[in-house]
């Protein structure tokens, strides 16, 4: 609607002075976000351990001993990777649009624009209530590649988050 | 008189017999598995009887079931709502409410049954979830032309600011370029059709052949396990002895399959797009085709969210390109969200794109390239393979080593030049409105994106790529990704410029 009510204007766009996404500063998620990393893999520790003396006691010796020690492995490169990832996750909030940040081995940046997002909601599971987190959803029509989920966020911060969004979406909208 | 539709209704009686049809196609969709094993145990005496009353009983169920699905199937038009209202379901009943303005385009679909019913199944597209989309299963042809008639105009009307703002949106940007009024109709004739099909990629022939072959064979297998053991011995060796000795029986064998691909490929081009008729009308595109399923879709310039035009070397010579209209949809039913003209010739094509983007000029823009990590990125893949079995090779000689040495270096061969010629060909080109890639492998596709129709960019950068400044991008679009591997760092300027470009407009993308 800017076309119809502002007089039309038309004039180069010099490329370089365009807002850069990348030096935005980015806000972090909570610590907790690592614990409950953490828990989920230990989870998946305790099972793989009760299947390897599972194993044992069924004199499958070499067997369990493979497969558990390759699952071990890998679990134990799946806390390394949550170690390293955490301090990864980062988001901001522009004018006009949201920027995520995140993952370690493979840095993906996500940027969504108000005027793109479809609704936005926030998700908590068991674990989240127990740590005091929360997810924040954007859902755009572009799919799940571009549908953002902000996981570790202090749940009042979500909330304002989500209302920011709305508001932003409105706005957009007219 | 009160208006059409109106009043609560429901689908033509022939809908029992459709919905019979389909639940019971899902059931045995859905429990193939036990079927199957009931096929092949070959079950005798009374356990027979059980599954043949089991079976029954279940027919007569969902028999019931239709029945009732059918009555409690209900639809009608709520003018003063403005919504298209839906009420179905026999256990859980579901209220569908379709705003006007949310009706996306309605399709008509005929398969079979419906063909020799008479009847239609009239599809009412949403954006947004495939819950949200509505089939309606019988409409009797004239219920089912007024009811679209009814509906796309009612849609019409909703969208009317929409419409308008983008109208004059293109009115003040080019001012030059007169919306194109003039209708032209494209007939797809028998010959191009054949054609057509005869230059088609025969791969997806090969494979539906692959898969005939092994299916049958599984099945032979399952029955006469006892009976063929003997004779497949027997004939194994036969074949092993000839196929080693003499190369004429393979390459008999090999220009067969080829031949037989060939004809599959160009059946199933010639079924799926027989009598294609395409007409341009002052707002949409119109497109009636097929021999088996009759497609009829009326689709509007703004639904189209990307375009690919497809060709191949041999296409390019005839002058026969091939046009995918994507439209928005959720992931998970990706079939019917593109829209595939093959047949077109180049003016035609032009004729869409000046449509479609209300200028048919190509725009200038920054070219991007791939990194040639991504060549050896792809190299490396392809020789995955070649290890694995070498290994196995190695170890089992499961094959004859001459063999696989020929089967290998022709593989490696082939799949090297066909990664050259695609890495030579994958180009990136991000202009003032669009960003178009491109790539051949022996298809060769260009795809084009409206940058302000795109819902968000990812950028993404492995650990490894650091040093040498590279990063995949994603354009995130409503109808799908594109996706640009290992690229300079300096698109992200690009990037830029389109996030800017999002963010200012406000014409509706969809």
């Amino acid at each position: 609607m800017d076309s119809v009510e502002t007089p039309f204007s038309n004039n180069t766009i010099d490329i370089a002075t365009l807002p850069d996404f990348e030096q935005v500063s980015l806000n972090p998620v909570r610590k907790k976000l690592l614990t409950k990393h953490l828990l989920q893999t230990g989870v998946w520790f305790v099972i793989v351990i009760a299947f390897s003396v599972f194993m044992y006691f069924q004199d499958e010796i070499l067997v369990g001993g493979i497969i558990s020690g390759i699952l071990i492995l890998f679990l134990i490169f799946v806390v390394f990777n949550f170690i390293k990832k955490q301090s990864r996750y980062a988001y901001a909030i522009r004018e006009k649009d949201l920027i995520y940040k995140r993952g370690f081995l493979l840095s993906k940046t996500t940027v969504v624009s108000f005027n793109r997002i479809q609704h936005v909601s926030i998700n908590r599971s068991v674990l989240d209530k127990w740590l005091a987190l929360s997810t924040l959803k954007i859902f755009t029509a572009g799919g799940s590649g571009s549908d953002v989920k902000i996981p570790g966020l202090d749940p009042t911060v979500a909330e304002k988050l989500k209302e920011a969004l709305a508001g932003k979406i409105a706005n957009e909208n007219v | 008189m009160s208006k059409a539709f109106s009043i609560p209704q429901r689908q033509s009686a022939v809908g029992i017999l459709l919905i019979f049809t389909s639940t019971l196609y899902k059931l045995i969709r859905g429990f193939w598995a036990a079927f199957a094993y009931f096929i092949f145990k070959r079950p005798e005496g009374d356990i027979l009887l059980y599954i043949v009353l089991g079976v029954s009983v279940i027919v007569v169920l969902v028999a019931i079931y239709s029945y009732f699905d059918y009555r409690k199937f209900l639809f009608h038009i709520d003018y003063e709502a403005e919504e298209f209202i839906l009420k179905k379901g026999v256990f859980s009943s579901d209220f569908v409410s379709i705003p006007f303005d949310k009706i996306q385009q309605v399709n008509f679909k005929r398969g079979i049954l419906q063909r020799l019913a008479g009847v239609y199944s009239l599809v009412v597209d949403t954006a947004g979830s495939k819950q949200k989309e509505v089939e309606i299963k019988a409409v009797n042809t004239e219920d089912a032309n007024q009811l679209a008639d009814i509906l796309n105009s009612l849609k019409e009307g909703g969208n009317e600011d929409a419409e308008i703002l983008d109208e004059t949106q293109i009115n003040t940007e080019a001012k030059t370029e007169k919306s194109q009024e003039e209708k032209w109709t494209y007939r797809l004739s028998l010959a191009t059709l054949i054609k057509t099909g005869l230059s088609s990629n025969f791969f997806r022939g090969f494979g539906l052949i692959f898969v005939f072959i092994s299916t049958i064979f599984n099945e032979l297998n399952q029955f006469f396990k006892e009976e063929t053991s003997e004779w497949e011995s027997q004939f194994t060796k036969d074949i092993g002895g000839v196929a080693t000795e003499s190369i004429l029986f393979i390459s008999g064998l090999i220009f067969l399959l080829l031949v037989l691909s060939i004809f599959i490929t160009t059946a199933e081009v010639f079924i799926k797009y027989f009598n294609l008729n395409l007409t341009q009308t002052k707002s949409s595109l119109d497109l009636q085709m097929g021999l088996r399923t009759n497609t009829r879709v009326s689709l509007k310039p703004i639904r189209v969210q990307i375009l690919k035009i497809v060709t191949n070397p041999i296409q390019r010579h005839l002058n026969l390109y091939k046009a995918g209209l994507w439209v928005a949809s959720s992931e998970d039913n990706d079939k019917k969200s593109v829209i595939q003209i093959p047949g077109l010739e180049k003016d035609t094509i032009q004729k869409i794109k000046s449509f479609l983007y209300q200028s048919s000029k190509t725009e200038s823009g920054t070219i991007f390239k791939p990194h040639w990590v991504e060549l050896s990125r792809r190299l490396i893949i392809g020789a995955i393979p070649v290890i694995a079995t070498g290994i196995l090779q190695y170890f089992t000689n499961f094959i004859e080593f001459q063999w696989w040495i020929l089967v290998a270096s022709a593989y490696l061969l082939i799949y090297a030049v066909f990664q050259f010629r695609i890495y030579n060909s994958l180009s990136l080109k991000i202009g003032e409105e669009f960003i178009t890639k491109s790539y051949s492998a022996w298809d060769e596709t260009i795809e084009i994106v409206e940058i302000y129709k795109l819902q968000g960019i990812t950028v993404k950068q492995p650990l490894w790529y650091k040093k040498r400044n590279l990063v995949h991008i994603v354009f995130h679009n409503a109808a799908g990704d594109i996706t640009f591997r290992a690229v300079d760092k300096t698109i992200l300027h690009k990037m830029n410029y389109c996030l800017y470009a999002i963010e200012r407009t406000n014409i509706a993308w969809m």
